[in-house]
């Protein structure tokens, strides 16, 4: 009999089909909330994968101990000191490799305060930090007097405005792992990656290869300079590297390069190359490209810290030279929007949980006290407390049911475009545009060293969280969903039959009447 | 067949609604309680039907304390309820609250009640009161229970229809040998059935001959009965 009544009950009281709707608005609510929460889970445990599993085995650079600087002439017209102190070493590396478990590879990187050079070449002009900002500084500060300023602008703006032709190189065992390929910033387009047996290999971008017409197999020479050449246009050749062009890359995302944007952080500039002509090019060169050392990647995220210990702790790393660094500032920015859903979601999914089960108790609570008739006459019939309680329980279980599916649909439609939403209002606006020559010379004029910093600041890595949350329906969501519903469900109507049905019968009499 | 035992109750103790009622109840007779609005013979149906327990003495149905049955299981098994307010419920059909308690066929309970067919498809609200509380009968009789309680089921009825609500519980008791108590203010009504309680002021009395069937004095007979089907109508103490 309990079946017909419910029956009865679902298909004729339309106050269920007010609640039916209730629980979906309330249901799609919290499918939302639970969805895009898994979803940004599972984005920052992929981030932690791209972004977190490496650290930095760095070298101390002391210039002040002479033993680790070395006079140099070059060209017999040009000298320079020269550091050839402790740097991290291939060597080191691999010994590292060997000896502490969970590494998986690593990148070798040159200071960016090492230049490339290749006279003829054709690069994106850009400034030379160096100088132009060394004049720039001593002309705001008043240092060089303006009619002197003027002459040394007439002569210098404009080589300083094409920097020295100089660019940034990286070496690789397999640049596939460098942070830009890894976060998206850089894509290969042809050729391949740097692997670990090259050697005189190279990687540029498409600019770069058709500025210097050049294209994969083609080998070209370039250039080897001190770094102490700050405040001189003179370079010294320290060696010449020829390398054979194995892949193209570019940048994924637009970078804007200005007159004033140092030209070795132009990414269109950059080469990337093997770590055996790398390291060959820094000890060439006497470079201190080994200050910022080697970046480490390892197989498990969650074993960065401890390894990062296990590699300060190898008892043939002189700690007073050399130590390791923690490398996920990436990592955390990228993931920092990410984070923030995910707390947002997570408050949100438990603002809809309280709100959505009070206003669903309320609204059985309602339903119920509007029932308080039937069910007096119910128990004054015969019909059992337990077959009663049943009737309404079964009711909500189907209605909440119902509204679980119709959510489970809504919550399928809104939440992927929500969660991107979301995700692209929280996610820093990089302001990244090229200033044009009047304004730089404007803020020149303005002595607006503030707006001079802020121009020629330069976003060389598109590191990003990512674009979407790739928001899924997945088992565990409609099991986590499901499951809350039924017990919200079960306790409310408990809770409110509790109330009537355990009433002193001679309460009942005053229910029915 | 169900008796009650120096029955008393009452919601607040410095005012007792029925104190010491012994009557007995017997099957294949309809019986009448009398008595002003608020005086207690609704308390006593609803002791009887396990609606209200006693703060003292006992319900007893075939010899049983009913509270010790379970006064659920005894609304369950042995009585059945028809209200003054006829308490369908509003989103069935009449057939379907007919069915809600049903042992019997509530098709043959709705013909006893007289119903036409062509009612038993609509909903109870679109009938008349009369109507009603034919459907509230036709389900109290095909829950096919023993004891039938009727709370003055016509009380909201015009002349005909109370006299055809009457006439159907009459049936029910004499002929298919139920025990039926009913609850009613009209004398009129209350002259029809086999036997008449009247509640007063000093307590339950027995219609005509004004003795009360409760006391605290042993002297007086436990019960009193008027029983009309016996032509002498001789008095049974």
């Amino acid at each position: 009999m309990a079946k017909n009544r419910i029956f009865l009950s679902l298909l004729r009281r339309k106050t269920n089909w007010f609640m039916c709707l209730l629980l979906t608005v309330l249901t799609a609510l919290i499918f939302t909330g639970v969805l895009i929460w898994q979803a940004s889970l599972q984005s920052v445990k992929e981030l932690e994968k791209t972004y977190g599993s490496s650290f930095k085995l760095v070298a101390f650079e002391d210039r002040s101990n002479p033993d680790f600087m070395e006079y140099k002439i070059f060209d017999e017209s040009y000298s320079a000191n020269v550091y050839i102190g402790p740097r991290v070493t291939l060597e080191m590396l691999d010994r590292v490799s060997e000896e502490v478990d969970g590494i998986i590879n690593y990148e070798y990187r040159m200071s960016t305060k090492t230049h490339l050079f290749q006279e003829g070449f054709q690069l994106i002009p850009g400034s030379s930090d160096d100088d132009y900002k060394y004049y720039q500084k001593k002309r705001l500060s008043g240092t060089i007097p303006e009619d002197e300023w003027q002459t040394f602008y007439e002569k210098s703006y404009e080589l300083c405005k094409h920097g020295r032709y100089e660019t940034t190189g990286y070496g690789f065992n397999d640049s596939s792992y460098m942070d830009q390929f890894r976060n998206g910033s850089f894509r290969l387009v042809s050729g391949r990656h740097i692997s670990p047996s090259d050697y005189h290999v190279a990687m540029i971008t498409p600019t770069f290869a058709k500025s210097n017409n050049l294209r994969i197999g083609d080998t070209f020479p370039l250039m080897i300079s001190p770094t102490n050449s700050a405040t001189s246009f003179k370079r010294g050749v320290l060696g010449t590297i020829n390398a054979t062009i194995v892949g193209i890359f570019e940048p994924t995302y637009e970078q804007p390069v200005n007159s004033y944007t140092m030209e070795r952080d132009i990414v269109n500039n950059w080469i990337l190359f093997d770590l055996k002509t790398f390291s060959e090019m820094d000890k060439t060169a006497g470079w201190s490209g080994a200050k910022l050392g080697a970046t480490i990647y390892v197989e498990d995220p969650s074993m960065t810290r401890e390894i990062m210990e296990q590699v300060k702790n190898l008892d043939w790393l002189d700690k007073k030279y050399y130590g390791v660094e923690a490398d996920d500032s990436s990592y955390h920015n990228a993931a920092a929007p990410i984070r923030t859903i995910r707390l947002l979601m997570a408050a949100g999914i438990a603002a809809a949980a309280i709100a959505g089960a009070a206003l669903m108790y309320l609204a059985l609570k309602h339903n119920m006290s509007r029932r308080n008739r039937e069910t007096g006459i119910l128990m004054a019939l015969g019909v059992t407390g337990t077959s009663i309680r049943k009737q309404f329980f079964v009711e909500n279980l189907i209605l909440g049911s119902i509204a679980f599916f119709l959510a489970l649909g809504i919550a399928s439609a809104v939440a992927p475009s929500l969660g991107d939403s979301v995700l692209h209002t929280l996610s820093p606006q990089k302001e990244q545009r090229a200033y044009t020559d009047e304004e730089i010379e404007s803020a020149i004029n303005r002595r607006d060293y503030e707006a001079l910093e802020k121009m020629q600041a330069v976003q060389n890595d598109g590191a990003k969280g990512p674009d979407s949350l790739n928001v899924r329906i997945n088992p565990l969501s409609i099991l986590i969903t499901g499951l809350g519903m039924t017990l919200l469900i079960y306790l409310c109507v408990s809770e409110a039959m509790q109330k009537t049905l355990r009433l002193d019968p001679s309460k009942i009499l005053s229910i029915i009447s | 067949m169900i008796k009650t035992e120096d029955l008393t109750f009452y919601y607040h103790e410095y005012r007792k609604i029925l104190e010491h009622v012994s009557i007995t109840f017997e099957k294949g007779n309809l019986y009448a309680i009398l008595g002003a609005s608020g005086c207690g013979k609704s308390t006593l149906l609803s002791l009887l039907g396990g609606l209200l327990t006693p703060k003292v003495g006992k319900v007893l149905y075939e010899g049983t304390d009913i509270a010790e049955y379970g006064l659920e299981r005894h609304r369950q098994d042995h009585v059945g309820f028809i209200f003054q307010g006829y308490n369908l419920i509003e989103y069935m059909t009449v057939a379907e609250n007919v069915a809600l308690t049903a042992k019997q066929s509530p098709e043959t309970a709705l013909q006893k009640v007289g119903l036409e067919k062509d009612l038993w498809k609509q909903n109870v609200l679109k009938l008349s009161g009369g109507q009603q509380q034919r459907v509230a009968i036709a389900r109290a009789l095909a829950s096919d229970k023993p004891v039938l309680l009727a709370d003055e089921p016509t009380g909201n009825l015009d002349e005909d229809s109370a006299q055809a609500v009457l006439d159907i519980l009459k049936k029910s008791a004499h002929e298919e040998g139920r025990c039926v108590i009913m609850v009613t203010h009209s004398s009129a009504l209350a002259a029809e059935a086999d036997e008449i309680y009247r509640y007063t002021d000093s307590g339950f009395q027995t219609e005509d001959y004004d003795l009360a069937i409760f006391s605290d004095t042993e002297n007086v007979p436990e019960t009193i009965h008027i029983n009309r089907n016996k032509k002498d109508g001789d008095i049974h103490a």
